[in-house]
């Protein structure tokens, strides 16, 4: 295999890997000397794969930007030259570069690219609660159809048509519009609800109720994420359930949450880290679609919704409103789809092989 | 034959609990809505209680869930209710915008089946060369481009700057056959009203459908390496064949996982409806439910996501049955 000057880092970082799990538990390296090995392997495939090396800059970027952005923000979100400046002409839809705005100002004077910075973090905390909770029920309900079979499968399998059935966008819409107002109240009701919800979307106390929308989009999500894993997963359930491992797992007398959870899932989690991957990026997408379609009634800087409002404006010839935000959503989304296009060729012994030699 | 037959029969039977699912559901978050609908659709605050009472009493509000899902049903199917935000009957409201989301999916699927399967093509014939990696880079980017920033761009340089397109009003054949404004004009052959159509459909059209075509090129480039692959296509090789006979074998093949993806790819299309017809201000049947939902216009929200889900169970019963046509293995 021929060098690549990334390989030392892989090698750097495997060894790293090691020497703290040995701190851990003595005994880890031994056990785990192959996989390790493996996992070297599926990292000189990365590096061998230009379009995956880009995509995971773009995706760590974007988890970067999400963490880090509110705090790096040349202003506050809610911050208008116009307030703090009174110079109204200048600073009424500025273009990109005029007095201080980098990216320019919107109609209120407000800096994009702080705005910019703080949709990254909302963005970031959307999928970080709405991909866990639906892949979960997702693949719960598909290991217990597919293992189960029979009634179990028939029932999980007629709810999950019903939700495939559904046009997704609209399901989500209806039910974010039905949560917002009850959302809005336990917001309001509870006061550490309040400050926890500000601080982990980094948006002012003030901005509190605003942020329900947001909130229930992330419920409605959680409904329309898991049938697709559902399906999916019982799909690999059945596939696996043919091993002779699954056969002697159940001689053996085990338990089947035990047989689900230790033997099967561990089998399906390659093809399902490649999915998970994928829809991080549609995540994204997803909720900044729904964001525009709530338009304005999305008062915090969620990236859909500064499209859209940015959108009113594009007689007056704002074009960075509109292509800024839409390029953060395009560079975000495709930085996770590029890493998953990769992820399934290294994670799938036969396409790495083709990779290292390449 | 009797087989199929069978076989259709059961499918449809499968179709009732799915669509009885889907309309429940609907009707389910409706009503958690903390709205009263009565009085919105009475006129809102200034309502008048006369009024109220006579909503409650024709809409049954005051009724038991099951009772009302039953009557909001009936006189959806029969199209005997009248949508108390419209003032249309509910049925004949979604019908009469239905032919217009039709014909913008179909405009989408018209670019992934044009764009998406030569590209597909030539990334396999051209299999590890810049050529497929770029096929490969822009579906990716494809997947990843959220439509209505698509949209709004090519309005801007097309409208704004160019001039080329229009993006108001719906150009009707003086005639109505089947409902979608360009297959009339196209039987009527008022061609002056087909170019005013393609003039305004082309834009949403290449937008609903950029996700697909990356998606069916990279669909299309994988099926048709497997058949390039695959004995058959060496035994024809070796017996002599021309190239072209020899893709020609090959592409029949890949016909085959293509039906599938092609079919759920429209109703994918379905999906992306609601954006791009906001974005282009079409007045389909995907806005009328995004503004039925903002409006509480729950009957307009229940008889949308019927027709929706009606049209994903057919796609999908149309799809199973394409199989037994263009695969001969497959017997029902």
């Amino acid at each position: 295999m021929p060098g690549h000057p990334l390989d030392r880092l892989s090698d750097a970082f495997i060894s790293l890997i090691a020497r703290v799990m040995t701190r851990v538990n003595p005994k880890w390296l031994e056990r785990n000397r192959y996989k390790l090995e493996e996992w070297r392997l599926m990292l000189y495939a990365l590096n061998r794969s230009p379009t995956g090396i880009a995509g995971l800059i773009l995706a760590m970027g974007f988890v970067f930007i999400g963490i880090f952005g509110p705090y790096i923000a040349p202003h506050s979100y809610d911050f208008s030259y116009i307030a703090a400046t009174g110079k109204y002409k200048l600073y009424w839809l500025a273009p990109p570069g005029t007095g201080g705005a980098i990216l320019g100002t919107d109609d209120l004077g407000r800096d994009l690219l702080s705005q910019l910075l703080y949709g990254a973090r909302i963005s970031l905390v959307v999928v970080a609660l709405v991909l866990p909770v639906g892949i979960s029920i997702g693949v719960i309900l598909g290991l217990l159809a597919g293992y189960y079979g029979g009634a179990v499968d028939e029932a999980i399998m007629r709810v999950t048509d019903i939700f495939l059935a559904f046009p997704g966008l609209i399901l989500a819409l209806a039910l974010t519009s039905a949560l917002t107002m009850r959302i809005a109240y336990a917001i309001a009701n509870n006061p550490w609800l309040t400050s926890f919800v500000s601080a982990v979307f980094a948006l002012k106390p003030s901005d509190a109720l605003n942020i329900a929308p947001t909130l229930a989009i992330i419920v409605a999500l959680w409904l329309v994420w898991w049938p697709g894993y559902a399906r999916l997963v019982r799909g690999m359930t059945l596939q696996q359930k043919g091993n002779v491992f699954v056969m002697a797992a159940q001689a053996l007398g085990m338990s089947s949450r035990e047989i689900m959870f230790k033997h099967i899932l561990p089998n399906i989690l390659g093809p399902l880290l490649v999915f998970m991957t994928l829809d991080v990026g549609n995540v994204i997408l997803v909720e900044a679609g729904l964001s525009f379609l709530m338009g304005g009634q999305i008062k915090i800087p969620e990236w859909g919704a500064i499209v859209q409002h940015g959108s009113q404006y594009l007689v007056n010839g704002a074009w960075w409103l509109l292509i800024f935000p839409g390029l953060a959503i395009l560079l975000a989304v495709l930085g996770w789809n590029l890493f998953g296009d990769a992820l399934r060729d290294i994670l799938d012994p036969r396409t790495r092989r083709s990779i290292e030699f390449r | 034959m009797t087989n199929l037959k069978r076989f259709l029969i059961r499918r449809f039977l499968t179709f009732i609990p799915t669509l009885i699912g889907v309309t429940l559901l609907t009707y389910v978050i409706a009503f958690i809505i903390p709205a009263n609908p009565a009085r919105f659709w009475a006129g809102g605050l200034k309502a008048r209680p006369d009024v109220i009472q006579m909503i409650i009493h024709e809409y049954h509000l005051n009724d038991p869930w099951y009772v009302q899902y039953y009557y909001f049903m009936k006189g959806i199917l029969t199209n005997s209710m009248i949508d108390p935000v419209t003032g249309y009957h509910v049925m004949s409201y979604i019908l009469s915008r239905f032919p217009i989301t039709f014909q913008l999916a179909l405009f989408g699927f018209f670019f992934t089946v044009v764009l998406g399967i030569p590209l597909g093509i030539i990334s396999a014939l051209k299999r590890d060369t810049w050529v497929d990696a770029l096929v490969r880079v822009w579906s990716l980017i494809g997947v990843s481009v959220p439509i209505f920033w698509l949209g709004y761009i090519f309005i801007y340089i097309f409208f704004y700057k160019l001039g080329w397109i229009t993006i108001a009003g719906i150009p009707y054949p003086p005639k109505t056959i089947t409902g979608v404004p360009i297959i009339d004009a196209i039987l009527e052959g008022a061609w002056p009203v087909v170019i005013e159509n393609i003039k305004r459909f082309i834009l949403p059209g290449f937008t609903l459908g950029f996700a697909s075509i990356g998606v069916v090129a990279r669909l299309t480039r994988n099926a048709f390496l497997d058949a390039l692959n695959s004995d058959y296509v060496l035994f024809a090789k070796a017996r002599g064949l021309k190239k072209l006979r020899v893709y020609g074998h090959a592409l029949k093949n890949t016909m085959v996982p293509l039906v599938t993806v092609l079919g759920l790819q429209f109703g994918g299309l379905l999906g992306g409806v609601p954006i791009t017809e906001t974005v282009f201000g079409i007045p389909g049947m995907g806005r009328a439910m995004v503004q039925a939902i903002f409006s509480l216009d729950f009957p307009v929200l229940i008889a949308g996501t019927f027709m929706i889900a009606i049209i994903y169970v057919v796609t999908n019963l149309i799809v199973d049955i394409l199989y037994a046509f263009i695969d001969p293995r497959v017997r029902y």
